[in-house]
């Protein structure tokens, strides 16, 4: 993979990144150092990816298995205000916002793995994807799945 | 009221705004990892550097001790053995790639916690036993074990010994725990909540 091919292709995802980085993080400062580390640990590893999986499976595994094994040293800052890569761009009296600040506080309360299955659930990932990206057999991404939809909903829901 | 709150359409809506705010590649700030196996990877480049300043103060004291030579020599090929060992330890952490699948990806990380975790504990219970073991050989504590003679005295004796490796121990293996024992409870967590159907 050419340097060039590596930067647009991790900058075109950045968003995901961030995304998922986001329900990891309780802080800014979290969130800038994830997305940091993701970002280093892809470039460390573009030069050895083989094609075996997709480029979009890459991406995935790396972020996420950044995001799990994240020290939670930072965790003691507890956010009280909505991350948002840009704090002016927070509107409080926005729905929508609030809605999504639901969300985010719902799947932060999942517990961590859990949370990997969410976040590609919402990535409208394939079972079969979601299997090559967490190593469980695609029944067991089924059951998990359907299961944390509710669980999620019911937290979400109070 | 759940069917009110449609999480995938709330997911994407958050991503259609993350879009408009995420910060091109150059803008992020070049920052020390925070992973587990970096902050591995920084006590064993301390121990290591640790070990390297203790060889010349340990030479000089063993030198002012008049310690025998075969102690000596045993003392700094066992700390050269275990330069190389640190290294080969830290080269593991370096090159560890995060592509993996996660399940499998976890249980890497966790093996690794777990193979330094019983590292250490072979070392300290092992330094221990040497120290011990030299504590005695020492002439003045050898004087001390010979007016040793009635059973009572040594039944205090050793229970004195056990309570103090007791205490030492235990202070050690919470400051380990500390270090590792958390983490490996967490990757254990992880890697039960994803294999739990496999």
């Amino acid at each position: 993979m050419s340097e060039d091919f590596f930067k647009t292709y991790v900058e075109e995802h950045m968003s995901i990144i961030m995304h998922l980085c986001r329900a990891y993080a309780r802080d800014h400062e979290t969130l800038k150092d994830l997305v940091q580390e993701v970002t280093l640990q892809l470039w460390r590893s573009h030069q050895s990816f083989e094609g075996n999986s997709q480029l979009s499976t890459w991406v995935y595994r790396v972020t996420l298995n950044v995001c799990l094994s994240h020290s939670k040293r930072l965790k003691r800052k507890v956010e009280t205000v909505p991350i948002e890569w840009k704090t002016d761009a927070i509107d409080e009296a926005d729905p929508e916002m609030e809605q999504i600040e639901k969300l985010y506080q719902g799947i932060r309360k999942l517990p961590e793995a859990e949370r990997a299955i969410i976040l590609l659930y919402l990535e409208d990932k394939s079972y079969k994807e979601m299997s090559e990206i967490l190593g469980i057999t695609v029944s067991n991404v089924g059951v998990k799945v359907n299961r944390l939809k509710e669980k999620l909903k019911s937290i979400i829901n109070g | 009221m759940a069917e009110e709150f449609d999480i995938r359409s709330v997911w994407n809506k958050s991503k259609e705004r993350q879009e408009r705010s995420s910060p091109p590649l150059e803008k992020l700030e070049r920052k020390g990892t925070r992973t587990t196996l970096y902050w591995i990877k920084t006590i064993l480049w301390i121990e290591f550097w640790l070990s390297i300043i203790a060889l010349p103060v340990m030479f000089i004291y063993f030198r002012d001790m008049e310690v025998s030579g075969w102690f000596t020599l045993s003392y700094f090929m066992i700390t050269l053995i275990y330069l190389v060992y640190y290294q080969f330890l830290i080269r593991q952490i370096r090159t560890f790639s995060y592509d993996r699948n996660v399940l499998e990806n976890l249980k890497k990380i966790h093996g690794y916690l777990r193979f330094y975790l019983l590292h250490y504990k072979v070392v300290f219970w092992l330094s221990l036993l040497c120290g011990f073991i030299y504590g005695m050989m020492d002439p003045e504590n050898k004087d001390l074990l010979d007016k040793v003679d009635s059973l009572k005295q040594w039944i205090i004796m050793i229970i004195v010994w056990i309570v103090l490796f007791a205490i030492v121990g235990g202070l050690f293996h919470l400051f380990i725990y500390l270090i590792y024992g958390r983490k490996i409870k967490r990757l254990k967590k992880m890697i039960q909540e994803l294999g739990s159907l496999d």
